[in-house]
């Protein structure tokens, strides 16, 4: 391979984020018709704990003739180096540049990293827009979590996944092996696969597409592949430790959550497959510690045993265990056996029953108390919790409403303990209403009035002796709010924000909101467009996407929040949501007649 | 109680000294290298490593002594090679009664830094001056310092040089001389390619090589290629 980075690599930050060569890494030796380059629009120690990019990785490679590789985005002192040198931005694995790949994919995690693809496409060398680029280039290629809504960037793509890609992927790769040269012919039988957005081979009307995209999900996880052979990084990442992953979807039916109906519909790993994949990991990884992934570990059917069992194994090879998003509603005294006493998570959400109810999350506050009761009884002295601002409906008294809460949990403990030398972190993001979500019709509160409710609650937190204060910024999440339920014109508008010197914007020491707002203001696009209350006959950029779950659930349960009435868990009830046309759902019930 | 001694290679020079030795514990914990654990809240895997280098240096000459009593230190040896990163590779183990505290007791390194060297350059290095002087970042300011007593030998040719310098708690740091002599003398020796070759410490009063003194107080002792 030829190094030409490595004279520079002493001169930037962690260059070990760099140079790939980690433990488990695939035979590169098998031949391949069909390269690919799999690439994360974050850093390397982001990219590496994001579990996506190990599974697709892991089946790209175990494929017959398809070889994948990987590239992270450098980070800004290496992005100016590359810049400088005029060195192509290239792979971990061979240091292959991206334009030499058949297909470049992009893994987006959330809508404040769109710059970054532009910097990833600027630093290889390759044209931002799919209309500029010829048969010379690769196929761009996006998916990930922020494919509910690919508009406000899809003009970059030549293709987009929609849903979860590890099926997919290899369709595509096939394709390409079979109508290599012809990019024309790979896009037409694209677009006939389930779960793959071919904008060029869609019909529009005002902008809006017409043509209807199936999201793509694995039909059977209990039988899907997933990487027991995981890459081992040689440096520490976010999420340092080896995983399993226990389910996809989620049947608690939070109405801001994106997630839990993206991910629908509800789909198991049974407990002996996840225990045998658990004892894999321990051999292939050596990591010391395991994690439990799921949107929400403690509503696993079969967690108390799980996590019983699985300690049995974990500690007879000194690897710790960590369990973590525990919902109030699921905590129990049988998931806190043998773990450590350190600190634990809760997300209560909202600050009164009221707003709780608005938001369907199914805990009172008796939950509150009877959960952080148990955890104070087995030695807990530090609780983190979570909660929104700017929820649909939310008030003064509500945002005070939090407060009340944090009082709560003090004087459980002092009750339960006997004692006041309690820890309780709060945090608070601001509410942004997400497509394929009841409240994408919701309005998102002002950056201003975002400033005022956190300075409400911070006055009031001020005043509990023990408490620790951390909120989302304002500004940031005012941009997300608009790129979520953006559409087509703000490709213009991320375009001129990178070229201005937009990048890593999730990152708090890059994010310039004045570039950003120079950028909407040079297109004419008002923020209250975007952010403003969406009309329930309006037709949404999303709506193309068949998400499972139907629109018309999304309507009655956005409805039913405006009247603050709550929906049962689908494991107390099939709610008919609709998801079980994608594929065969957990808690899935047909209705009598 | 086993001694490893082991090569850190290739981009294994850029992997900071913390996360060599985190690679090292899933290292042993693949290999099924049972090590022993302290008994703090926070459980650590027994281990003991010689001291870091300087970041970029190649290490053909590092140890790590584990608290463990395998069977067959040969079969330990094959383990402990087939679960290492593709950086790192184990040269050698030794059996102790104890672990050897290398760390406290080495005192000097050999390094080898390529470059392509004028005669002229080779006579000026081989004729350094006892007190020559370096500069290094201390805070947010420079130091001067001499090195006398730190140069134990530099010995140039016309591909590079050969230098042993004091190391451990005594210490010339490699890449500060190289730095210096980059200054000093217009040569162009890249970081990236020294290579430690050795680490040598003074055992009843006589100076030894890392790897003889390990030799000699090992019950048992098994190389890579043996």
């Amino acid at each position: 391979m030829d190094d030409k980075l490595r004279p520079y690599r002493t001169g930037v930050e962690k260059p070990a984020r760099y140079v790939g060569g980690e433990y488990n890494l695939p035979d590169f030796n098998k031949p391949y018709s069909v390269r690919m380059c799999l690439c994360f629009v974050d850093l390397y120690e982001v990219g590496m704990s994001n579990m996506g990019i190990q599974i697709l990785y892991g089946v790209l490679n175990e494929a017959e003739d398809v070889r994948c590789e990987r590239c992270f985005a450098p980070w800004i002192d290496l992005g100016k180096i590359l810049k400088e040198k005029n060195i192509p931005l290239s792979s971990l694995e061979t240091g292959t540049p991206l334009r030499d790949f058949d297909i470049v994919g992009f893994s987006i995690p959330y809508e404040m990293s769109y710059t970054n693809v532009l910097y990833m496409l600027d630093l290889a060398g390759i044209p931002f827009r799919a209309k500029d680029r010829g048969e010379a280039y690769p196929l761009i290629v996006g998916g990930g979590p922020a494919s509910a809504n690919p508009e406000p960037f899809i003009d970059f793509f030549d293709l987009f996944f929609i849903g979860e890609g590890e099926d997919i992927d290899l369709e595509l790769c096939k394709l390409v092996e079979k109508y290599k040269g012809d990019r024309d012919k790979i896009l037409t039988e694209a677009a006939k696969i389930d779960g793959i957005y071919v904008p060029s081979k869609c019909e529009f009307s005002d902008g809006i597409c017409k043509t209807t995209v199936k999201k793509a999900v694995v039909k059977d996880l209990d039988r899907a592949y997933f990487p027991t052979k995981p890459l081992v990084p040689n440096i520490e990442i976010i999420h340092d430790r080896s995983v399993v992953e226990l389910y996809r979807g989620c049947y608690a039916g939070c109405r801001f959550c994106q997630a839990c109906y993206f991910y629908r519909p509800v789909r198991y790993r049974e407990k002996e497959t996840v225990k045998q994949i658990a004892e894999r990991l321990i051999k292939t990884t050596g990591c010391e510690e395991m994690g439990l992934s799921s949107l929400s570990t403690g509503d696993y059917e079969d967690v108390v045993p799980l996590i019983s069992e699985l300690k049995d194994l974990t500690e007879r090879k000194n690897v710790s265990l960590q369990i973590p998003s525990l919902r109030l509603d699921s905590f129990t005294e049988g998931l806190l056996e043998r773990t450590k006493k350190s600190s634990l998570t809760f997300a209560p959400e909202a600050g009164t029953q009221r707003l709780r109810d608005v938001i369907n999350k199914n805990v009172t506050d008796e939950d509150i108390k009877s959960s952080m009761a148990i955890a104070f009884r087995a030695g807990y002295t530090t609780v983190k919790l979570y909660f929104m601002l700017g929820l649909p409906t939310e008030t003064d008294e509500d945002v005070l409403g939090i407060a009340e809460t944090v009082r709560l949990v003090k004087q459980t403990y002092i009750e339960t303990t006997g004692r006041k030398n309690i820890f309780i972190n709060v945090s608070t993001a601001m509410f942004i209403p997400k497509p394929a979500t009841p409240f994408q019709w919701a309005e998102q509160i002002s950056g201003e009035e975002m400033y005022r409710r956190q300075n409400l609650l911070k006055s009031e937190l001020f005043k509990i002796k023990g408490v620790h204060y951390a909120w989302h910024g304002a500004d940031i999440s005012v941009l997300e709010g608009v790129f979520a339920r953006g559409d087509r014109r703000l490709s213009d508008v991320i375009e001129t924000a990178y070229l201005s010197g937009c990048k890593f914007d999730g990152w708090s020491e890059c994010f310039r909101y004045d570039l950003w707002m120079e950028a909407l203001a040079k297109h004419n696009v008002k923020i209250e467009e975007y952010t403003g209350a969406r009309d329930t006959d309006e037709a949404l950029p999303w709506d193309f996407i068949d998400f499972g779950v139907k629109k018309s659930y999304f309507l009655s349960e956005w409805k039913k929040a405006l009247v603050a009435k709550t929906t049962p868990p689908c494991k107390h009830r099939c709610n008919g949501c609709g998801a079980q046309s994608l594929a065969s759902c957990r808690f899935y019930k047909e209705k009598k007649s | 109680m086993i001694t490893i001694a082991f090569r850190r290679f290739g981009n294994g020079i850029f992997v900071p000294h913390v996360d060599v030795l985190r690679n090292l514990n899933r290292t042993f914990r693949r290999a099924e290298l049972d090590v022993s654990y302290s008994k703090g809240f926070v459980k650590h895997m027994k281990l003991n490593l010689t001291q870091p280098l300087p970041f970029g240096i190649a290490d053909e000459d590092a140890y790590v002594a584990a608290d463990v009593e395998p069977g067959d230190i040969a079969s330990a040896l094959t383990f402990f090679n087939e679960s290492c990163p593709p950086f790192l590779q184990a040269k050698a183990i030794y059996r102790t009664d104890k672990n050897p505290n290398l760390a406290g007791l080495v005192t000097l390194s050999d390094y080898y830094l390529p470059a392509a060297l004028s005669p002229e350059q080779i006579d000026r290095l081989n004729n350094l001056p006892s007190d020559y002087v370096v500069r290094q970042k201390k805070g947010d300011g420079i130091v001067e310092r001499s090195t006398e007593g730190l140069i134990k030998s530099l010995r140039a040719s016309s591909d590079g040089v050969s230098a042993k310098l004091a190391f451990g708690n005594v210490n010339l740091r490699v890449d500060v001389l190289a730095q210096q002599l980059n200054a000093d003398f217009m040569t162009d020796f890249e970081l990236t390619r020294i290579v430690r070759l050795s680490q040598s410490l003074v055992a009843d009063g006589v100076e030894k090589t890392a790897e003889n003194y390990l030799r000699e107080i090992a019950a048992e002792c098994v190389f890579l290629n043996d």
